[in-house]
């Protein structure tokens, strides 16, 4: 009777995440959040949902939050959740690894992708999809399935040869976000300004091939960008404005035409709150030891 | 002494307890050449190898000894290349002095070696540009696992009559727990001034920006360490000709890896 009873609730929970077209909805549910860095404040109470089909942008002067909602969302080891929650299907995604929130469906595109020498990318992204398969893929599979996303978003055919993000130019690392994003097929996906660093030929094959996932799988998307243009690409169902940590508008594609055409001045203005002056959190990228280097016929 | 001379294609020899030392091995003028060296001698291996000019030599070395002492000296001639292979994956105690002489004009070196460091581990790789036109690139990886301790000297020497030479080397060293040490000394001895010459060389342990990338994937710490420790290893399998010798290499770096990482 009991077990009846406990197949009969899993079964309504089963359902009542899958939508009409038999997809998995997901929800990623984000309440009052607040985060530090070295006991610094820099998140203040954010609450946001995304669902599946949803795609949310996140806009805001530099250095107000919008990264470090990302990669806290991630759990990114330098940010501390003070307070808030995270919630992924109901899973809470702070006690969760980073490799968990992975596993569980979440993607950051990041915006300064590292490069990892020695790591070929074919190598890399056959340990991630094995790291989410009880059975390893199949080496025919996963090559017909690397070629197929490198030709989507036209890259070189040596991709899967070299090192991860090695060398790479801006625009190639970007590529290889979202090549890597199509392949790990998440739930929700978060882009953190995946759009710096391509001219307008690359922007149009990385956002059909973004949009293109999106109509296919139904994930939610939580974009972070400055440009209009992006947004022109992968029209926003919801966007969020964000200053100080907070949350402070809400709206759809017209606020991001009226912060394209007026900035966010007129929110200062308006709201009758500040906007903190950006302070630079990036990471310092420092190369150890190369030098001596003489050229032939110089003293 | 023993002497070899070699044959075109493939060449195997194993250094154990009987072979007689000194060992002088030599190409012929021209061809292309592949040597695999396995030592498995713990008494003092000293080997001589001449690169005969035009040759083009292949030489993969391996140990198996619980204990290598071996000294090596290269000498390679006009227009010669040697490109020279090292996996110290064995849990072996390794003393090495590699000594590469480009002695006549146009002849080349190109050397890459990786180690999985679990115990000393001294070893010197000299490249001395003695001619006019002599190039020679040199790549070591190792990483320190256990009680490993590493001492890698590596040397680019261009001698005053080395005209137009080139000479560039890079070391990396990865560490995976703080008790473990590695002291590198990369030179670059230049006695000319028309020539090209590079060093660089950086130890440390994982970065843990690279450690969160990989993990972000869906990789545990383990699996994201063990990635990038066998990157580093496997670099070595584009320097090895014979596939069968390559495959071979690579499935040890697996075991290596899975049993140390």
């Amino acid at each position: 009777m009991l077990s009846t009873f406990v197949h009969l609730v899993c079964a309504i929970i089963k359902a009542l995440k899958i939508g009409h077209y038999g997809e998995k909805m997901s929800t990623l549910l984000i309440q009052n959040l607040h985060v530090s860095i070295d006991d610094k404040p820099i998140l203040k109470g954010i609450n946001l949902q995304i669902q599946s089909n949803e795609i949310h942008a996140l806009m805001g002067p530099n250095g107000n939050g919008k990264s470090t909602l990302l990669a806290s969302i991630m759990g990114h080891p330098k940010y501390t959740v003070t307070q808030g929650s995270i919630t992924l299907d109901g899973q809470d995604v702070l006690k969760m690894e980073v490799n968990q929130r992975s596993r569980a469906g979440l993607f950051l595109g990041m915006q300064y992708p590292q490069e990892v020498a020695g790591v070929t990318n074919s190598d890399f992204m056959k340990a991630a999809l094995n790291a989410r398969r009880e059975t390893p893929i199949g080496l025919f599979a996963f090559i017909k399935q690397l070629e197929s996303s490198i030709k989507q978003l036209e890259m070189k055919s040596d991709l899967a040869h070299r090192y991860v993000n090695e060398g790479f130019s801006g625009g190639e690392k970007k590529r290889n976000e979202i090549l890597q994003m199509i392949l790990l097929n998440p739930e929700i996906a978060m882009l953190d300004e995946i759009d710096s660093g391509l001219d307008v030929d690359a922007l149009k094959v990385v956002a059909s091939a973004i949009l293109e996932q999106q109509v296919k799988t139904k994930m939610g998307l939580l974009i972070v960008s400055h440009y209009e243009r992006f947004y022109q690409l992968i029209v926003p169902t919801h966007v969020h404005v964000i200053i100080d940590g907070k949350i402070v508008l809400e709206g759809d594609t017209d606020l991001v035409n009226k912060i394209d055409t007026n900035g966010y001045d007129w929110i200062q203005t308006e709201l009758g709150i500040e906007i903190p002056k950006e302070e630079d959190h990036r990471p310092v990228v420092t190369t150890l030891g190369t030098c001596a280097v003489k050229e032939r016929g110089q003293e | 002494m023993t002497r070899i001379l070699l044959t075109e294609g493939l060449n195997q020899l194993i250094v154990g307890e009987h072979t007689l030392s000194p060992i002088q091995i030599e190409t012929s003028p021209k061809g292309t050449y592949q040597l695999v060296l396995n030592y498995q001698s713990k008494e003092m291996i000293d080997i001589k190898v001449m690169v005969r000019p035009d040759a083009n030599l292949s030489v993969f070395i391996s140990s198996d000894a619980d204990q290598i002492h071996c000294v090596e000296r290269y000498e390679v001639y006009r227009s010669a290349q040697l490109n020279l292979a090292y996996a110290d994956l064995s849990n072996s105690k390794i003393k090495r002095v590699s000594s590469i002489h480009l002695i006549e004009e146009g002849a080349g070196v190109d050397l890459h070696s990786v180690a999985l460091v679990n115990q000393d581990h001294e070893v010197q790789y000299i490249f001395e540009h003695e001619a006019e036109h002599t190039t020679g690139s040199m790549e070591n990886y190792a990483v320190i696992v256990e009680q490993g301790l590493l001492k890698l000297h590596a040397i680019g020497h261009i001698h005053k009559s080395a005209y137009f030479s080139e000479t560039h080397q890079s070391t990396r060293v990865l560490s995976l727990a703080n008790a473990q040490k590695a002291v590198l000394y990369p030179q670059l001895i230049i006695d000319n001034n028309e020539v090209l010459a590079s060093h660089s060389a950086s130890t440390g342990q994982l970065d843990d920006e690279h450690l969160y990338y990989l993990e972000s994937r869906g990789l545990n710490k383990q699996a994201a360490i063990r990635l990038v420790v066998q990157g580093y290893l496997s670099s070595i399998a584009d320097h090895i000709v014979d596939e069968g010798i390559k495959q071979s290499i690579l499935s040890m770096i697996e075991r290596k890896v899975t049993q140390y990482v």
